[in-house]
């Protein structure tokens, strides 16, 4: 063994074995663990139909844009709910954002080559998580977001069992 | 449950600064660390109840975090060979130096430059101390590949850091 080897060995075995980390992820792992039993306590299916659940947790999906739609842009038919302006702009963004999102799914289909259509579903796959998760947060409580969120997680990780994260 | 709960974040305390050693190696980003911790103890949650005390917590606990960590690291790499993404070493210096104030920054940074499996097979013998036939038997690849990879990495940290 030469020195320099003798002295990479050296190196390497210094190396500290701890690192703190930015924040206290704790709470992280807390409600991880919350929305894990909430999933668990879900009815689970038998058999494993990826497709149609990314279908039925995109139709929901996009219900819940429809339903934003209704709160954030009344037909000339119907009167304005006396909400406070607030809530109506926080649908209306939710609304923007999935009209957008929706769009450009149905671009991607028309436009793309195969891998960036790969590409696209995988960054679909993602917001989709993404919105499923602050769902879950912001109803924790609610079984169908948990059974969303659960599917798209399942969806990203190739029909492996999800881990869920915050 | 709550009892439980608080035994377990008890855990979390006494072990997360180990865990996330591992996982920013494993991860170097940040955010992918902390993916990496969730995920670990969350598994550790699922799989407390079957522990068998047969080895110490803190063996145990090690064991699942890197499975964690080489489970993200497959589907990782899928992912990120498809989107052709690079690691920002820089920036994981920076983590680094922040989060293991004593750690030798140089060799941390040739450590994650380094081909992917040579990587891995670095931070578990090296730093984690797994017997080669162990990492063999954890990555799904004969102990001699796992041999090799080491020469391999030992070859490549010692231009590094020439």
């Amino acid at each position: 063994m030469s020195d320099r080897d003798r002295d990479l060995e050296a190196r390497l075995a210094r190396a500290p074995s701890e690192a703190e980390p930015a924040r206290d992820l704790w709470p992280d792992v807390a409600r991880a663990i919350a929305a894990e039993r909430a999933i668990e306590a879900q009815p689970r299916r038998l058999a494993p139909r990826l497709p149609l659940q990314i279908a039925a947790a995109l139709a929901l999906f996009a219900g819940g844009i429809l339903v934003g739609q209704r709160w954030g842009e009344p037909t000339h038919a119907e009167t304005p709910p006396p909400a406070p302006a607030a809530p109506l702009a926080a649908a209306a963004e939710v609304q923007r954002a999935g009209s957008a999102y929706v769009s450009a799914l149905s671009r991607l289909d028309e436009s793309a080559g195969p891998l960036e259509r790969e590409q696209g579903v995988d960054a679909a796959l993602s917001t989709l998580q993404g919105a499923a998760w602050e769902l879950v947060r912001l109803r924790p409580d609610d079984p169908q977001a948990g059974r969303i969120l659960y599917t798209v997680s399942e969806a990203r990780t190739d029909g492996e069992a999800p881990t869920v994260r915050f | 449950m709550h009892d439980r709960r608080g035994e377990f974040e008890a855990i979390y305390r006494e072990h997360h600064r180990r865990v996330y050693a591992i996982a920013l190696r494993f991860a170097r980003d940040r955010e992918g660390a902390e993916e990496i911790v969730q995920d670990a103890f969350v598994r550790a949650w699922r799989s407390l109840p079957s522990f068998n005390g047969n080895s110490r917590l803190s063996t145990w606990l090690h064991s699942v975090v890197v499975n964690a960590a080489l489970d993200r690291m497959r589907r990782r790499s899928r992912a990120e060979a498809r989107l052709d993404r690079e690691v920002d070493l820089d920036r994981y210096a920076d983590e680094i130096g922040r989060a293991m104030p004593a750690a030798d920054v140089d060799l941390e940074r040739a450590v994650a430059a380094l081909p992917e499996g040579a990587r891995e097979v670095v931070i578990l013998h090296y730093f984690e101390g797994y017997p080669c036939a162990e990492i063999a038997e954890r990555m799904g690849i004969v102990e001699g590949t796992v041999k090799s990879q080491l020469h391999r990495a030992r070859q490549l940290l010692k231009e590094a850091l020439a």
